[in-house]
């Protein structure tokens, strides 16, 4: 059995597949970030820990989930027992990463304009969900299969199928009472 | 709009982002957090457990060069008491987080586990820190009131110098208690009633 000293140390192969799966499901994980913080300093804080707290456990990841699944998980757990008081310990820290807005098609720009406005008022309306709707909407929104959102929540396919449908009926109230005040 | 349209917007290439990861500056920082992590647990352990240990052998010199009574000892067993009691509990009860990989109802109830422990260690905390403390001074400062008043005759003197330290102590005690207490009603309360409520959510109760 390793220490925790060598477990958190990724060889040259986990580095890659690592840097693979970032590439795959780092837009996602850093949409679960946006979901559950109100300002971009809490944003790049809450992502760096889950950025950390996922190559901790990377070592101890046993394949029996998906990679998407576990980077779920992973940036979930971390964002539901993330506290604001935790910021100032991110204060002297170099940055771990870097965000850059991925450029539209010039074609379709006010399509995506409109795509943008509807994700910023799904942002507000996922804010002020209960934490747990807010998991099962976010994985909603990011199309997984029942039988993936349950392994991620740890509940039932069934259970998952009733919560989604109430989640999903909260959020369309707060995103028409949106749309109504706008 | 419909659910289906917002998975569309969610989806589309203008809600998506590219990260670019500073690798090194990423596997530094994995090492250092770990080794806060450990630095953290066993600080943790010395300063509560280490200085209860180490107080033994002062109390014995103490008593020894001050030739002070029998009931000064009493606090030995109080002091192994206690750091056993502590010993066991974090070996029984162990403070970790859960996984990051594992499901979010099993780090939930990691989390409402660890919290519900929290909240019975400082509910208790007059049978397990501040009585076992508490009994064993009051003992010697009754027999050095006793002495005195033996010794110099004058009882009444020696009943206000027992009462005053009596109540210092009580004071003392009742303070660490109430701050125990508030903790428990300000921070782990509110705590578990929001991991409940997360668990009743995701498990449909």
């Amino acid at each position: 059995m390793r220490s925790p000293r060598e477990s958190a140390l990724l060889d040259e192969t986990q580095q890659a597949l690592f840097m693979t799966w970032l590439s795959e499901h780092g837009s996602s994980v850093l949409k679960v970030v946006r979901a559950y913080t109100l300002t971009s300093d809490e944003c790049q804080d809450l992502a760096q820990e889950i950025l950390l707290q996922a190559c901790r456990s990377l070592p101890n990841f046993e394949h029996k989930s998906s990679p998407a699944t576990w980077f779920y998980r992973v940036a979930l757990n971390t964002a539901l027992n993330w506290q604001r008081k935790d910021l100032p310990r991110r204060t002297h820290q170099q940055p771990l990463l870097e965000v850059h807005a991925v450029a539209p098609a010039a074609s379709d720009g006010a399509l995506q304009a409109q795509h943008r406005d509807t994700v910023e008022q799904l942002y507000q309306a996922i804010h002020q969900l209960p934490k747990g709707d807010a998991a099962l909407v976010l994985l909603y929104l990011e199309d997984l299969s029942y039988q993936q959102m349950a392994e991620v929540l740890g509940i039932s396919e069934s259970n998952v199928g009733v919560k989604l449908n109430r989640a999903k009926k909260a959020l369309c109230k707060l995103m028409n009472e949106a749309s109504d005040g706008t | 709009m419909a659910p289906d349209e917002f998975q569309q917007a969610w989806q589309s290439p203008a809600s998506q982002t590219r990260v670019t990861i500073h690798t090194d500056a990423l596997r530094s920082e994995v090492l250092r957090n770990q080794q806060n992590f450990n630095h953290m647990i066993w600080a943790r352990d010395v300063r509560e457990i280490g200085v209860a240990l180490l107080l033994i052998p002062v109390w014995f010199v103490m008593g020894h060069f001050m030739k002070l009574p029998w009931s000064w000892y009493l606090m030995v067993p109080s002091l192994l008491g206690v750091a056993g009691f502590m010993l066991l509990d974090r070996r029984r009860h162990p403070q970790n987080p859960s996984p990051p990989g594992a499901s979010l109802v099993q780090s939930v109830e990691v989390s409402l586990r660890q919290v519900e422990h929290q909240i019975w260690l400082l509910r208790n905390v007059v049978w397990w820190y501040l009585l076992p403390f508490a009994v064993p001074m009051v003992i010697f400062f009754v027999n050095v009131s006793w002495d005195f008043s033996v010794r110099t005759g004058q009882i009444w003197a020696a009943v206000i110098f027992l009462l005053f330290l009596v109540t210092f102590v009580l004071a003392i005690y009742g303070f660490i208690y109430w701050i125990n207490q508030r903790a428990v009603r300000m921070v782990l309360e509110p705590r578990r009633r929001e991991l409940l409520a997360l668990l009743a959510s995701l498990n449909g109760s």
